[in-house]
């Protein structure tokens, strides 16, 4: 359905997304984490942003940062938040018994 | 101390007044001690310390709402006194309070069906109800809302994430605000607001915040994918989901104001340290620098106390609706919030080190005034609007200088 580079960066989106749900990436720091120059990740970012999968934050014609959107995290599934409790974080959350 | 009323409060307001206090001190604060004494953690404090509150008929939302929901009626002035009560008692008491702001919207806005299905039970205390507002990329940008609702026959499909939610893993309902038309954003017509059973299929917890308060009460980061919610449960109409989160938030924002009880414990705390603790051959409450920062604690909670009040009162009476009141509710919970983590640092200094011991609870209201100052929309934010509103105002030109006001009709009038 994708490229292999877009799969990748859509990937590297969900995951900084699971370090910090706040935060755009910037669009170097994604090509030089994906072992690729800044121009190549610009295609790239363009259509994980046409696709909705990725909201963009743009100067000019130059994508500065990439975030993944809620449709970007449902074609991943599953995400775990880090330094929380994944995915069982309410099974594991003992303050239910206090209810 | 007797209860410091208000001169034009009525009889009825004056004995409920009476009442809660009563209950603090003969109930819930000797539990509540008793429990701390036993080193029982603060998730079970607060939990039991509102199980009391409602046992006993002092739920906040249970004071507002109308009788016929199983209410007391007593109006925005007994909620007040009642916040302001709790926060003397030095309680946390979340669940509480973050289900009154998760049913305001039910309790300004619902039909007498929503309110008899969900209203009543909040209010009872049998269920428990949380604002969804913020998320990932929504903070002080709250119209930004990206949790998605589409139609799709009687039902809504909501998908998105949101965050910052105080009992989302804990709470029966979420009162969530959804991207309904993102086309209708310019016009602030695009988010609808839901009542959403938490346990419908495909709402999931995703993480649980560790926060640095002891306020810690299901943080929670929640995703919901493909959530199914029936119209029945929205309110009002799509569309009218900003109207009912501004108009809901006020009634927080009061709420939160009504923090500066807290403000009475500290400085009871620092008149007694003031009086007793002796350096330089004297009491430290002789000492001009003492006395300073003392008269900056009484100050600033005397004038929030009036303030508070007075915007109740204006609700009770109505001279106040919740589409004019933000500037004021915004006032009360800037200046309210900024002043008790102002007034927690002036008593932590005058008490000293022994301030910054856990047991004097000097730095537990300084952590809560940090982040009320945060939540409910940000002091900064409610600033710029409160700022911006100014400007928006017509120009009294009685208060201005020739200079100033610039030429008048008559000079006009003879050109």
């Amino acid at each position: 359905m994708y490229e292999e580079l877009e799969l990748r960066a859509l990937k590297l989106l969900a995951k900084s997304f699971e370090h910090n749900q706040a935060l755009h990436m910037e669009a170097p720091q994604m090509a030089k984490l994906l072992g690729v120059k800044n121009k190549d990740i610009q295609p790239v970012l363009r259509v994980l942003g046409d696709a909705n999968l990725a909201n963009l934050y743009e100067e000019g014609d130059n994508i500065k940062l990439a975030k993944i959107s809620w449709q970007g995290l449902n074609e991943i599934g599953d995400v775990n938040l880090k330094y929380g409790m994944g995915k069982d974080a309410y099974k594991n959350y003992n303050a239910e018994g206090y209810r | 101390m007797p209860f410091d009323y208000m001169p034009w409060w009525d009889k009825e307001t004056k004995e409920f007044a009476d009442e809660v206090e009563n209950f603090c001190d003969t109930e819930l604060v000797p539990r509540t001690t008793k429990l701390l004494e036993q080193n029982k953690d603060p998730m079970e404090i607060q939990w039991s310390a509102s199980k009391l509150c409602v046992e006993k008929g002092f739920h906040p939302l249970m004071v507002l709402a109308e009788k016929e929901y199983g209410g007391r009626d007593k109006g925005y002035a007994g909620y007040t006194i009642l916040n302001e009560e709790i926060g003397r008692s030095n309680l946390n008491v979340n669940p509480l309070l973050t289900s009154v702001f998760g049913a305001g919207p039910i309790h300004l806005f619902g039909t007498n069906v929503q309110k008899k299905k969900f209203l009543e039970p909040i209010v009872k205390g049998e269920k428990w109800a949380s604002i969804t507002v913020t998320e990932p990329d929504v903070g002080n940008d709250a119209a930004g809302i990206q949790l998605h609702a589409e139609e799709d026959g009687d039902e809504w499909v909501l998908n998105g994430w949101k965050r910052y939610i105080t009992l989302g893993a804990l709470s029966d309902y979420h009162m969530l605000y959804a991207n309904s038309d993102p086309e209708m954003k310019r016009i602030h017509r695009h988010l609808t607001a839901f009542i959403v059973p938490t346990d419908t299929p495909g709402i999931s917890i995703e993480k649980i915040n560790d926060l640095i308060g002891d306020v810690e009460m299901a943080n929670s980061v929640i995703r919901y994918r493909d959530v199914r919610v029936p119209k029945e449960n929205m309110i009002l109409d799509p569309g009218d989901g900003w109207t009912v989160m501004t108009s809901a938030l006020n009634i927080e924002r009061l709420g939160i104001a009504s923090v500066v009880g807290s403000s009475k414990n500290l400085i009871e705390t620092a008149r007694a340290y003031g009086r007793r603790r002796v350096q330089f051959g004297s009491p430290i409450s002789r000492y001009n620098g003492v006395q300073l920062r003392m008269a900056n604690i009484s100050m600033k909670m005397h004038l929030i106390r009036v303030y508070i009040y007075y915007l109740a009162h204006l609700l009770d009476t109505g001279e106040a609706d919740m589409f004019t009141f933000a500037l004021k509710s915004s006032t009360a919970k800037i200046f309210g919030t900024q002043s008790l983590t102002e007034m927690a640092l002036d008593a932590l200094f005058i008490v000293g080190g022994d301030g910054y011991l856990q047991e004097t609870g000097i730095g537990s209201v300084l952590k809560n005034g940090a982040l009320m100052e945060i939540a409910g929309g940000s002091n900064d934010i409610l600033k710029l609007f409160i700022g911006r509103q100014e400007f928006k105002q017509d120009v009294d030109e009685r208060m201005l200088t020739p200079s100033v006001r610039g030429p008048t009709k008559e000079e006009a009038d003879k050109l």
